[in-house]
């Protein structure tokens, strides 16, 4: 194998790459990429067995072949050198790097030693909007489990419905929904499970400028088909619980905050909160809000108030305070609406303008006041 | 008695013989005799310990039965019993606890114990020495050899000077005197490895060590050097860790030997399932939580393998332990081998904290925790082996 090609773009796409490979695993191979110059274009290729990425790319293709070599000290070496043009070859199972007076050598593997990825079926692939779709995925992601022991709350749902799609993420404590409407994915009307590693990497593969991408879905995986990469993931197993069951429907205290201002002041308020509940107090009266924490291990105590608008009975409620700045991070607009019924009952939040074709709300569970 | 001129006053308790006088005093035809504890007259094993007569013929701990058997052709044989050494122990603590609760177990047939709060109302330190010895004695017929000293290395090695039954005491200003003239090899944590070395040295006494320069001593004792040195001047540890004192766990964990290296994975997780139990019901005794769940496999070539993975939130529960453990076991493909010994250990632990956070979904987690209090409840009452899950597999 031999190609030509710029520092730049190979480093772009190796760096890409790299969050695939495993930190470890008990089989070696999967620390390398596969450089598969057996077409007109490099493919880069690395998995870690659940989700595979494949880089590819124009080079000057002088020899055809492939090699797999270790994916860290590769992208070491690459990300070190100066910008000149890259010239690199494999002979047996060494790969040569030559770079201006540089030359670099390494021993990797045949690329037969490299798992096959599965084959990706290109005409079988459903265009979508692939900025709106990570934007989806953005705001989701934040509440997926990282608790193993429900495995199915660690992926994001996937609902294809015929009008929409919809992504779920919950960890049991918080719900994040995001629906859009302009995203139809008519073949398949099924629930699938994504793991949130490949959707991190697509958020980071999507530019703004990357208008369409092709997805696939198998039996249990799904592809992502963007100009110069693919991913392609396995799904996690279900059933994902019945979320749709626990989302109260009935909350009909309304409270309008404007949504800087609630952010800063529970960002302050929390300094002084319990360390491992995070506990803030919210006492909610007619047109106000009063934030309070406190602290025993420090003595600390802390209170902020606040305008708003409301106008039921009042309430006391507590809230984790991250759960609260993780959720208006993901909120558009100048206001957030807080939807509540019981201080012992799910508040939904939600932005009280939504952009065009799309839906979101957020739902998070109390904490039981106690003085602490 | 005076106690003035005494910081602190140690007391080490060294049983005489331990599991062979246990088997003395149980069975009375034994006494007298050469008593051989471990191995067998055949030869096979090694003598775990030995009776005073047998001590006679050059019998001592750690010698292959076959020997014993040569230099002691008359010596009799008892196979050990566990069980009864650890409860007549447990007995000894208890009698040392009546006269002071700063009782700190070393092994199953010795301790510390700090007198310094008691040693007034006493008229001597015979006194208290001949009352605790009397107890242990009326309760079990076991003599004890007992050393009293200002700190903790000097009180040990006293009990070890006089034996059996008996009481050695060196006051403070007399450590020199009792340490310096004892040959190397006597200073606990002195093995045959470092004698050597001391040997080469020149030190063959403790009064040698306390001589020598620390700096020289450092190039072959490393960092333990200074150390070595102020214990044979007589300084050292003073203090008592009772056994009451809640020490800080930092894991718990159980593992299994397999007899036959296993290769079913159906009985690989019943074995691990039982495992978890265990340790889940130990942390839910304790009232511990813990964050990480490791697991551990031992290969028929003794290559050991660990993974762990860590939790949001800490957890005691039986099956969700399982859960993580079974699914490590899977994930690295371990159970595509034979597998000699497999363990689970859950780390990172906290004291259990009732959590106010609301749940979504609260029922399926309701549902496991109320089986496993009534689990918990049946054992209570019936003992540890009275129920158990259907899958949990034990050999």
């Amino acid at each position: 194998m031999r190609f030509k090609t710029n520092k730049a773009k190979l480093n772009l796409a190796v760096s890409r790459l790299q969050s695939i490979v495993p930190p470890k695993s008990t089989l070696p191979i999967l620390s390398n990429i596969l450089f598969d110059l057996e077409s007109d274009q490099l493919q880069l290729k690395v998995t870690d067995l659940d989700v595979s990425m494949t880089s590819i790319f124009d080079v000057e293709v002088l020899k055809k072949g492939s090699i797999a070599v270790p994916a860290r000290v590769f992208s070491d070496i690459v990300r070190e050198l100066p910008d000149y043009e890259l010239d690199i070859s494999s002979t047996e199972n060494r790969m040569e790097i030559k770079c201006g007076s540089g030359i670099y050598r390494l021993s990797g593997f045949a690329a037969d030693d490299f798992p096959k990825l599965p084959d990706v079926h290109l005409g079988r692939q459903v265009k979508i909007d692939a900025a709106g779709f990570c934007r989806m995925a953005r705001k989701v992601l934040f509440a997926v489990s990282k608790d193993e022991t429900r495995p199915a709350l660690n992926g994001v749902l996937w609902q294809s419905a015929d009008s929409g799609l919809n992504l779920v993420a919950t960890d049991g404590h918080r719900l994040a929904k995001m629906s859009r409407s302009d995203i139809k994915f008519s073949p398949h009307k099924k629930d699938i499970i994504i793991p949130p590693k490949v959707l991190d990497n697509l958020i980071k593969l999507v530019g703004e400028d990357t208008e369409q991408m092709g997805v696939i879905l198998n039996d249990n995986s799904i592809v992502f088909v963007l100009k110069d990469a693919i991913i392609t993931s396995r799904l996690l197993e279900g059933p994902y619980p019945n979320y749709e069951q626990v989302v109260p429907q009935d909350n009909d205290k309304m409270m309008v905050v404007e949504k800087d201002l609630l952010q800063a002041a529970v960002r302050r308020v929390a300094i002084l909160s319990n360390s491992l509940t995070h506990q803030v107090k919210f006492a909610i009266r007619e047109n106000s809000l009063e934030l309070s924490a406190t602290n025993f291990d420090f003595g600390g105590e802390a209170k902020e108030s606040l305008k708003v608008a409301y106008n039921s009975e009042p309430m006391d409620i507590g809230y984790n305070a991250l759960y609260i700045l993780d959720v208006l991070k993901q909120i558009d607009g100048e206001e957030a609406r807080f939807e509540l019924d019981t201080p012992t009952s799910a508040a939904i939040i939600r932005p009280t303008k939504n952009v065009e074709n799309e839906s979101s709300f957020f739902l998070v569970m109390p904490l039981r006041l106690i003085d602490q | 008695m005076d106690i003035s001129g005494w910081k602190k006053i140690i007391m080490h308790i060294d049983m005489d013989a331990f599991f062979a006088a246990i088997e003395q005093a149980h069975l009375p035809a034994l006494k007298g005799k050469p008593v051989i504890v471990g191995g067998t007259p055949q030869g096979r094993g090694v003598v775990t310990t030995c009776s005073y007569e047998a001590r006679v013929y050059g019998i001592h701990s750690a010698m292959s039965a076959a020997r014993a058997v040569k230099q002691c052709p008359d010596g009799v044989f008892v196979g050990i019993s566990a069980h009864k050494y650890s409860y007549v122990s447990m007995d000894i603590l208890r009698i040392l606890s009546e006269f002071t609760p700063q009782v700190e177990p070393v092994s199953i047939d010795e301790a510390f114990v700090d007198i310094s709060g008691i040693a007034e109302r006493y008229d001597s330190f015979e006194d208290l020495a001949n009352q605790i010895k009397g107890k242990i004695w009326d309760a079990h017929k076991l003599t004890a050899s007992i050393g009293i000293a200002p700190v903790r290395l000097i009180a040990k090695m006293a009990s070890g000077t006089n034996k059996p039954n008996g009481l050695t005491i060196v006051p403070p200003g007399k450590e020199k005197e009792f340490l310096w003239p004892q040959p190397i090899r006597n200073m606990w944590g002195i093995g045959p490895k470092s004698e050597i070395t001391f040997q080469k040295l020149g030190i063959m006494t403790i009064g040698d060590l306390a001589k020598f320069p620390k700096a020289r001593l450092k190039k072959h004792f490393g960092i333990a050097a200074p150390g070595l040195i102020d214990l044979a001047n007589g300084e050292g540890e003073t203090g008592i860790h009772p056994g009451y004192e809640e020490s800080t766990e930092k894991s718990m964990g159980h593992e299994h030997t397999f007899d036959i290296d296993e290769t079913n994975k159906l009985r690989l997780e019943g074995t691990l399932l039982h495992l978890c139990e265990k340790v889940a019901r130990r942390l839910r005794l304790s009232e511990y939580k813990g964050y990480t769940i490791t697991l551990k496999i031992r290969l028929p070539n003794f290559q050991r393998l660990t993974r762990s993975c860590s939790l949001p939130e800490p957890t005691d529960s039986t099956m969700a332990i399982y859960e993580i453990a079974r699914g490590l076991l899977e994930k690295h493909g371990f159970h595509r081998q034979p597998i000699r010994l497999i363990g689970v250990s859950v780390s990172n632990l906290e004291k259990k904290q009732e959590t106010n956070q609301m749940s979504i979904f609260d029922q399926p987690v309701k549902k496991a925790k109320s089986v496993e209090k009534v689990l918990d409840k049946i054992r209570d009452k019936f003992g540890e082996n009275s129920i158990c899950r259907a899958g949990g597999y034990v050999e």
